[in-house]
């Protein structure tokens, strides 16, 4: 395994954590990672590379080491403010490689797009930005395909419900569950991801999970990060659109075939990839087989074979 | 002067300063200051009240005696969930009366769209709402959000409160000299060198980002799902002028004043933005003219009120 360092740096007010493998002065490659995920998650991606990389993931904020924010809601904007501190901080001058995986996906999709010269490279993992207009939160939506209703049904989402559902969210206020040890935490993970190994399920649970005070296994994650407006409450299609269709530099897209969840796999197998995919015009596409959407955790030796193709190839 | 009394309520983990008129059994008004405003300047409007209301009136996060956001961007939806849970403070059951200025206006409407059973009536003062972005350029807006936040800011300090004052003179110079006073008073405290500081968050003397977060056609969705009455009122030397390339008085009508189902629109002579300071007496007629003097009842189609109307039948223009 190799070995990563860790600095801390304030960004916008918050300390953040920021891990890195290799050399410094290596070309660099910058990790995102998603929802209730840590930068720890991309070692096995690291030790998977055969070349000379700087390797940089930062836990973003309200995730692994990185500070808490201490509300209730963590909004879409500061995810997008705080990568663009973050990479000033470590290549102000030169555009960088980015690889991104679902909510850290759409945040460098939005960013890519929004600082186009800032990007040389683009790896975008199974990040397929907001969800459209007029079809139904993907929970009422299992709940509808459960009762055997039929999901076209779905009632129209505008925003003042968008933001009555989210109030309701904030009152009811959000706690993670917390464990007795490690190894319990562990056996709830191998049921989410029975397809990756038991070692690296123990390494995961303790970068996702951490030693509470009162000797509990609590996780990582703020709760307020279960509010996370991921990009949803805030950021429209026509919007991501916009966006998505200003990215300049090449877009590697990969798309775990088993990727998504029920609900979002049929809205984009009824054409709903390709209506946001024909957005991004410099993008070539990897469908990967037999992966669900922790494509790093379950395939990170594929992952780093296709990265480091993708960042060595001409043209760059 | 009504004199009133403050208190401090905990709103989403930031000590909120509320502060209130008048006697607790009454009928009530809930006062929503704009952007960089205070609580304290609806005193004039306060005092010529008629009626002897229950005036309700908080600093928002990051203003007057209220706790800052621990943050450098204030994004519109937050004050959805204070205005919220203020509301559930105060009157979890009742639907209120919501009067606003400015950003507080515009908040209001958005809000009176997202739980429109909660909201008896709302009157709007000189709350605009979001500029009619291009939203297909949203690439273009985060790259002016991102720059602006990199400028940073530096909080203006003045070495006496004679000074602020009269820079506050200067800004408005229909107002009263005594009312200009109690203002600079209530926007700012002395530090420990003796210099008059303001009170709000540097990070509010920007509005980039509350306008960078709030979107016309989210507000409009808003708008239409709003079933209370609704008072607007502009001032006819005050926003609508400000923003002349998007504001004539047909679109005024169509991107906006349309969207409600029950608008009733008010110009006001003879006064700028800041019309609770400028026609206090006029501003206080209006809402008691508009709003009467009772607890509301029960929303009437509290329980029909569907949370999403039909976009597709457009309700007819005030």
């Amino acid at each position: 395994m190799k070995n990563s360092t860790s600095t801390y740096l304030d960004i916008r007010g918050l300390r953040y954590h920021v891990r890195s493998w290799g050399r410094e002065g290596a070309p660099k490659l910058f990790m995102l990672h998603g929802w209730m995920d840590a930068s720890a998650s991309f070692q096995f991606f690291v030790d998977a590379l055969q070349g000379d990389w700087h390797v940089i993931a930062p836990d973003l904020r309200g995730y692994g080491q990185t500070q808490w924010q201490g509300s209730d809601t963590y909004w879409f904007f500061d995810y997008v403010l705080d990568l663009d501190r973050i990479l000033d901080h470590f290549q102000p001058e030169a555009p960088v490689n980015l690889i991104a995986h679902s909510f850290g996906g759409n945040i460098a999709s939005i960013y890519s797009g929004s600082m186009p010269q800032r990007i040389a490279r683009f790896v975008n993992i199974d990040a397929f930005g907001p969800r459209a207009e007029g079809v139904k939160p993907a929970r009422l939506e299992h709940k509808a395909l459960k009762e055997g209703q039929p999901v076209a049904e779905a009632t129209v989402e505008v925003p003042p419900k968008r933001y009555a559902e989210w109030l309701d969210r904030v009152k009811k206020g959000s706690r993670f569950k917390d464990f007795d040890t490690f190894e319990d935490l562990e056996k709830r993970l191998r049921r989410e991801h029975p397809r990756v190994t038991p070692e690296r399920i123990a390494f995961l649970a303790r970068h996702w999970g951490k030693l509470r005070e009162d000797a509990r296994i609590m996780m990582s994650t703020d709760p307020g990060n279960a509010q996370n407006d991921g990009i949803h409450i805030t950021v429209r299609m026509d919007e991501a659109i916009g966006c998505w269709q200003a990215i300049s530099a090449p877009v590697l897209w990969l798309i775990p075939e088993e990727g998504a969840s029920k609900s979002r796999a049929k809205e984009l197998a009824n054409g709903g990839a390709e209506s946001r995919l024909q957005h991004f015009r410099t993008r070539r596409e990897v469908r990967i087989p037999e992966c669900g959407h922790m494509v790093h955790i379950e395939k990170p030796e594929l992952l780093a074979q296709l990265v480091e193709s993708f960042m060595t190839e001409s043209g760059q | 002067m009504k004199s009133s009394r403050s208190e401090f309520i905990d709103i989403r983990g930031l000590r909120t300063h509320v502060r209130h008129w008048g006697p607790q059994d009454a009928p009530r008004l809930f006062l929503l200051h704009g952007w960089l405003d205070v609580s304290a300047a609806f005193q004039f409007t306060v005092d010529a009240l008629k009626q002897d209301w229950h005036v309700i009136a908080p600093d928002w996060r990051g203003n007057g005696l209220t706790d800052w956001a621990k943050t450098d961007a204030y994004w519109f939806q937050e004050f959805l969930a204070d205005i919220e849970q203020l509301i559930d403070h105060y009157s979890p059951d009742a639907p209120v009366n919501l009067v606003g200025h400015s950003f507080g206006g515009a908040l209001a409407c958005v809000y009176a769209g997202v739980r429109p059973a909660r909201i008896a009536h709302v009157c709007n003062v000189e709350g605009l709402g979001p500029r009619s972005w291009k939203t297909s350029e949203g690439n273009l807006r985060y790259a002016e959000l991102i720059a602006m936040l990199k400028k940073g800011w530096r909080q203006r300090d003045y070495a006496s409160l004679e000074d602020f004052a009269a820079r506050l003179q200067k800004e408005f110079p229909a107002v009263t000299t005594e009312r200009i006073q109690l203002i600079a008073q209530a926007m700012s405290r002395q530090d420990e060198q003796g210099r008059i500081v303001l009170l709000n968050d540097p990070a509010m003397s920007s509005n980039y980002s509350m306008h960078f977060s709030s979107r016309i056609d989210d507000a409009q969705a808003c708008w239409r799902a709003v079933t209370a009455p609704v008072l607007m009122v502009f001032a006819r030397q005050g926003s609508p002028l400000r923003r002349p390339d998007d504001m004539t008085d047909e679109r005024l009508q169509q991107d906006r004043l349309a969207n409600f189902r029950d608008c009733r629109l008010l110009w006001l002579e003879d006064t700028g933005h800041a019309v609770h300071l400028e026609r206090p007496e006029a501003m206080a007629q209006m809402v008691e003219d508009f709003i009467p003097f009772r607890h509301p009842a029960p929303h009437p189609v509290a329980d029909a009120a569907p949370a999403t109307p039909d976009n597709t039948t457009r309700p007819a223009a005030a």
